[in-house]
Parts: structure tokens; C-alpha cells; sequence
């Protein structure tokens, strides 16, 4: 278990490392001139050179490059272009927003998509069976968010219900916290949730049809015990891989939800620093964020461990 | 062998008919099937691959799909309890705990995410009521009882580790984790290598000698229950074609379709194919005018193709065959 913990990290490390760098190129190859971008709208062509050498990019790219890696090696993503604040703080202030997008809408994803997939798994080919298998196509054939936002149409434009958007943290105002992510962790959610019924109903019905499944039946252990305790394990394998896919479709989601909802989290952060070319800060976001989905990927990795005991060996 | 608990009936299977949805309509895999099983008897039931034997025995526990089966007729009782008419939850009180079974493929009949001995003791605290220590210890001490090896150890290894003898023997501590009064077996040692399929065998015997368990014994291969068996049921397309004492099937059977099985276990060769009967198993939906054996009969005549073959019954003999007293089939022995 250990060797297999740490061939998982060693992975992760590796990747990391791949993500900065291409990361970096990608970021100092596309046109436009950063410099220009925070020396300010009315500075002449002396104040952008002076801003240039200021900021260090003036130095030779592999310089910038080792500097910057050595940097994250401590922790350090750099300072912010604009105003000199330090990258990690910028994230990490707006980091609980956007967890609380992140989490309450796969909370909805889960919330829709277990009873959906695993009910009509276990009534395969009756009507409730044709009708949930239906809703998750159509959600996963429409747009991402179209699902979302016709129910923020509805919701909000058409009841009047949960019409106010914003964000305020958790330990202000909890009710309110809850209220306003209602509609975002919808726009978000139901997509996730489509995918995920179509992977929990095709698995849990493979499972179903076991021989294992129907030994535990001979036991007389208990539909709902031979579902929860025998079907479940082994189903959730393949879901759980899905899961982890859609972990970063979500965090990728928020970048367009935050700016519809106006909540001032990560994603939101990442837009503002595209239109100012605050390199450092889209590094920074893209690295923290790339960090944030191999690590779920890990803890995805470790799960099977736990679901199924062949892969401990 | 407890000869004197012979006689009551343990299971009684009457006029059982089970349907599957084909794409002609509902067709009897099971066709007005008949059977008992005394108390401590072993009843083997045996015939070519597709025969309905399976679906038989899972029908006793409702373990077949809903959809797409139904029952045609028939009733099921063990001892007093109707199961055919029985809910589920009535259902889950017989199985594991007045019924145990166990299944071809030892494999995959083992969940892979729990140990053997979860597997086991889970039955126990289901159906005794007991603490998590107490159906444990259980586990261990019927792993022992069923020939694993330093059961304390192995009860916390997963299926994975063990071998498919030993996962064969785990399962049969899981069916008779609650003293079952009846084991169904269904071809427990096909998936088997010959020199573990008669230990599992001898140990099927041994433990139905030490209690007064009854034993339906499911197999294609009549040398299976030569060597176990009081009883011997033949089924062919879904029907019972003849039942005799294990005795009267090997010396003198009376339905050339168990004669055809008969020489095939003889075979030279030994690969257990049914070289002996030409063509195969027909399928469900299948219909026959007379008798389904027919088209395969070495004996058969225009008579035999006019009306379905009624059972008949003769000194404690039943066979399904119209030309039985005029001909002289071959036997085993
Ligand atoms: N779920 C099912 N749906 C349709 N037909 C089935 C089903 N299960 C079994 N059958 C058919 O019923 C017949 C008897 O099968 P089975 O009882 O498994 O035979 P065996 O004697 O080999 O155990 C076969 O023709 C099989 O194809
Ligand atoms: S009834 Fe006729 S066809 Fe059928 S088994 Fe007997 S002899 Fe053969
Ligand atoms: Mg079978």
C-alpha cells in the first residue's frame, strides 16, 4: 500500500512539473506585451521599459523559468502584476467562494444523480426507467449550464424565487450563503448530474446482474442491503473515475458561473487577470487549480484501493 | 445414513411451470414439473446443458429476474411454506437461513470487496441475530468445518487468494452458515478439476451425514450423483423425463434419454460431451407436437409424434416414454 501511495505521488509531482512548464511557454509565447498591460493605459515608452526591467521581464525566458519553479518549490507563485500583492494570498481570499460553488454543486450532482441512476438501474426498462434514462440524455446532449439556466430563467426570472445574485461567506450570514448558491450550484450541478446518472445506472445495472449479487440475494440478506452493501461497492468503481473527470469540468465551469452569479471566487479572479495580463496571477490560478484536480485524482486512485481489495496486492 | 428421518418431505415441488418472454411470447423453460425431497435425502436432479435445471432451482427461492419471468402454475412448498406465494421479505427469511445455496461458478459467486469470512458471518447476524463477534467466530469455526486450512487467517483474506476448491468450500459455509434444511447445489464442482471435484463432493456428503439436511444436487454429470445421490430426477426441455432411485437409473433406465446420458459418462474418451445422443437441447420456445425427445430418439415412431407423453408411473418409477415396457434400454452397470 505504501510503494503504491508513493508511486501516486511521484506521478503527481511529474505531472505537476509538466503543467508548469507548459503552463509558463504557453503563457510568455501568446502576443502582447505584459508590460504594456501594467505600466498602465497613458505610460510612455520609458515608464514601460522601466516597468519591464522592474518586473523581470527583461531576463532571458529560462531565467524567469528557474526563478519561478524554485519559487513554487517554497510555495511562492509570485507576486501579482497589479499591485504587487502576492499571487497564493490573491487565491486563497477568494478560494472559499468558490469552494462553496464547488461543493454545493456537487452536492446537487450527487443529490440528483444517485437516486436517479441507481432507481432506474434497479427498475430497468420500466417507465420510471425510460423516462430518468431520457432526462440524463437530454442533459448531456444540451450545452453545459443550458439545464441550469433555463431553471435560473424559471427560478428566478419567471417566480421571482432566488432572483438575487452575489455571494457572502459562510460564517457571515450562513442562510444567506445557502440561498444565493442555490441557483449557481444548479447552473453548475445539473450537468454533472446528467453524466453522472448515465455512468451510476449503466454500472449499477452490470452489477446487478453478477453472480455475487444474486449469492447475496440467496442469503436473504435484503434487496435494499444487497444494493447498498454488495452492489454499490463494486459499481461505484467506474463512477468514480467519472466523478474525478467531472471534478475538473466543474472547477473549469465555475470560471463562467462566477461571472454569471457574480461571485467573487477563483474563476472570477482568472478573468480579470486575462484582461490585465497579469501573467503571474494566471500562472498562479492555472498551476493552483491544476494542483487541486491531480490531487482529487489521487484520492480517486487511493479510493479504488478501498473499493476493491485486488488493487492493495 | 439417517434412513430413519427418510420420508417426510422436505420440498415439494408440484405442477411447476416457469415462462420466460421470447420473442414468440411467454415460453416454459419448466414445464409442469414434480418433485419431493425427503428429509436428509439427496435428490439429484440432472441433464444436458439448457435443460431447465437452473431455472428450477432458482425458481424455488424467487431468484429468478422479475422481468421478462413469471410462473405458468405450479406450487412450491418447503415444509409448510408456500414460496411461490410468498413475499419477499417472507422470501429473505428462508434464504440463507432454511435454504442454502450455492453456485457453478465459485469465482465470481464471491464478492471481491469482502472477506470470506464477511461474506459468511453476514448471513449469521442477518438470520441468528447475533453480534458481530459471535457470527465471526462462526465463520471461522464453519471454514474450518469445510476444510480451509487455518480458517482464523484465512476467514480475513479476500476471495482473490483463494484457489477455486477453496472458494467452493467457502461457499458451502455460507449455505449451511444457519443450518439449512436444504442445500441446493447448482453444479458445484463443474467449474472444478476432477481431483477437487470429488473432495468437495465427499465433503457435500460428508455434512449431509452429520445432520438430517436435505440436498438438491444440480449437475450435467451423471457421474456426479452416481456417487451422492438417493434419488435421481432427469430433466430434458424443461420437463421431467424419468425419476428412480439412483439405483434403478444406473441398472435399468426406462427413458432412452437417460440411457443416452448413461453411455456418454461411459465414453472412452471421457470428455463428458453427450456423444452418446445426437443434436442438442432444444430451445424454449420450441414447440412439439408429441414427445420432445423425439427428433433425438434412436426408438422413435409415428406414434410418438401425435400427442404430448404423459408421465407414467410404475413400482415407484416415473418416466415420460411410451415405448418403455417394450424396450430394453442400456444401463451403467
Ligand atoms: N433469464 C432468462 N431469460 C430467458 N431464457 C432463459 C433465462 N434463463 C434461462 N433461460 C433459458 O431457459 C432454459 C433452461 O435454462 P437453465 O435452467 O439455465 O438450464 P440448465 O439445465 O443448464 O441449468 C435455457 O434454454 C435458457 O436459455
Ligand atoms: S416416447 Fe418415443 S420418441 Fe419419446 S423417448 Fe420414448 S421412444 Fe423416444
Ligand atoms: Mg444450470
Amino acid at each position: 500500500m505504501l510503494t503504491f501511495v508513493l508511486r501516486r505521488l511521484g506521478i503527481l509531482l511529474l505531472t505537476l512539473g509538466l503543467v508548469t512548464v507548459i503552463g509558463f511557454l504557453l503563457i510568455h509565447i501568446t502576443p502582447g506585451d505584459p508590460a504594456v498591460a501594467a505600466a498602465g493605459p497613458d505610460a510612455d515608452q520609458a515608464t514601460i521599459a522601466a516597468t519591464r526591467v522592474e518586473l523581470g521581464l527583461d531576463r532571458p525566458l529560462v531565467v524567469q523559468f528557474w526563478e519561478y519553479t524554485t519559487g513554487l518549490v517554497r510555495l511562492d507563485f509570485g507576486t501579482s502584476f497589479d499591485g504587487g500583492r502576492p499571487v497564493l494570498d490573491a487565491i486563497t481570499d477568494r478560494l472559499p467562494a468558490t469552494l462553496s460553488l464547488v461543493i454545493a454543486s456537487l452536492l446537487v450532482a450527487l443529490l440528483i444523480s444517485i437516486p436517479l441512476g441507481v432507481g432506474t438501474a434497479v427498475h430497468r426498462g420500466s417507465i420510471w426507467d425510460r423516462i430518468g434514462v431520457l432526462l440524463a440524455s437530454l442533459g448531456v446532449a444540451l450545452p453545459d449550464f443550458f439545464v441550469g439556466l433555463v431553471l435560473v430563467l424559471v427560478l428566478a426570472l419567471q417566480l421571482g424565487i432566488f432572483d438575487a445574485t452575489g455571494y457572502v461567506p459562510l460564517f457571515d450570514d450562513p442562510i444567506q450563503w445557502a440561498y444565493l448558491l442555490v441557483l449557481p450550484a444548479l447552473t453548475l450541478g445539473t450537468t454533472v448530474a446528467a453524466e453522472l446518472t448515465r455512468h451510476i445506472r449503466a454500472s449499477v445495472s452490470d452489477v446487478l446482474e453478477l453472480d455475487y449479487v444474486r449469492t447475496a440475494r440467496s442469503k436473504g440478506l435484503g434487496s435494499t442491503r444487497v444494493i447498498l452493501k454488495h452492489a454499490s461497492r463494486n459499481a461505484a468503481m467506474p463512477v468514480v473515475t467519472v466523478f474525478g473527470n467531472q471534478i475538473a469540468r466543474l472547477l473549469g465551469g465555475t470560471v463562467i458561473v462566477e461571472q454569471i452569479f457574480s461571485i467573487p471566487g477563483i474563476g472570477q479572479l482568472l478573468v480579470q487577470s486575462v484582461f490585465t495580463r497579469d501573467i503571474p496571477m494566471v500562472l498562479g490560478i492555472g498551476i493552483f487549480i491544476a494542483m487541486i484536480v491531480l490531487l482529487v485524482n489521487v484520492l480517486i486512485d487511493l479510493s479504488y484501493g478501498w473499493l476493491n481489495p485486488r488493487v492493495r496486492a | 445414513m439417517n434412513t430413519d428421518l427418510v420420508g417426510q418431505h422436505v420440498l415439494d415441488i408440484n405442477h411447476l411451470t416457469v415462462e420466460f418472454r421470447t420473442v414468440s411470447g411467454w415460453s416454459p423453460a419448466v414445464r409442469d414439473l414434480s418433485l419431493t425431497i425427503g428429509r436428509n435425502e439427496v435428490f439429484g436432479l440432472v441433464g444436458e446443458s439448457g435443460s431447465g435445471k437452473s431455472v428450477s432451482a432458482m425458481s424455488i427461492l424467487g431468484l429468478l429476474p422479475r422481468r421478462g419471468t413469471r410462473i405458468g402454475g405450479g406450487h412450491v412448498r418447503l415444509g409448510k411454506t408456500d414460496l411461490l406465494g410468498a413475499t419477499s421479505k417472507q422470501l429473505d427469511q428462508v434464504r440463507g437461513s432454511r435454504v442454502g445455496m450455492i453456485f457453478q461458478e465459485p469465482m465470481t459467486s464471491l464478492n471481491p470487496a469482502y472477506t470470506i469470512g464477511e461474506q459468511i458471518a453476514e448471513s449469521v447476524r442477518r438470520h441468528r441475530g447475533a453480534t458481530r463477534r459471535q457470527a465471526w467466530d462462526r465463520a471461522v469455526s464453519l471454514l474450518s468445518r469445510v476444510g480451509i486450512p487455518t480458517a482464523a487467517r484465512n476467514a480475513e483474506r479476500y476471495p482473490h487468494h483463494f484457489s477455486g476448491g477453496m472458494r467452493q468450500r467457502a461457499m458451502i459455509a455460507m449455505a449451511l452458515a444457519c443450518e439449512p434444511e436444504l442445500l441446493i447445489a447448482d453444479e458445484p464442482t463443474t467449474a472444478l478439476d476432477v481431483t477437487v471435484q470429488a473432495l468437495i463432493l465427499d465433503l457435500i456428503a460428508e455434512l449431509r451425514a452429520e445432520s438430517d439436511m436435505s440436498v438438491l444436487l444440480i449437475t450435467h454429470d451423471l457421474a456426479v450423483v452416481s456417487e451422492v445421490a438417493d434419488r435421481v430426477g432427469v430433466m430434458y426441455a424443461g420437463e421431467l423425463v424419468e425419476q428412480a432411485s439412483t439405483a434403478d437409473v444406473f441398472n435399468a433406465p426406462q427413458h432412452p434419454y437417460t440411457s443416452g446420458l448413461l453411455s456418454s459418462i461411459l465414453a472412452l474418451d471421457s470428455t463428458r460431451e453427450f456423444a452418446g445422443i445426437p443434436g442438442s437441447v432444444p430451445s424454449v420456445d420450441r414447440e412439439f407436437p408429441g414427445c420432445r425427445f423425439a427428433d433425438r430418439c434412436a426408438f422413435a415412431t409415428d406414434a410418438c409424434t401425435i400427442s404430448p407423453v404423459a408421465l407414467r408411473r410404475s413400482a415407484g418409477r416415473i418416466h415420460r416414454c411410451l415405448r418403455s415396457d417394450e424396450l430394453v434400454l442400456e444401463g451403467a452397470r
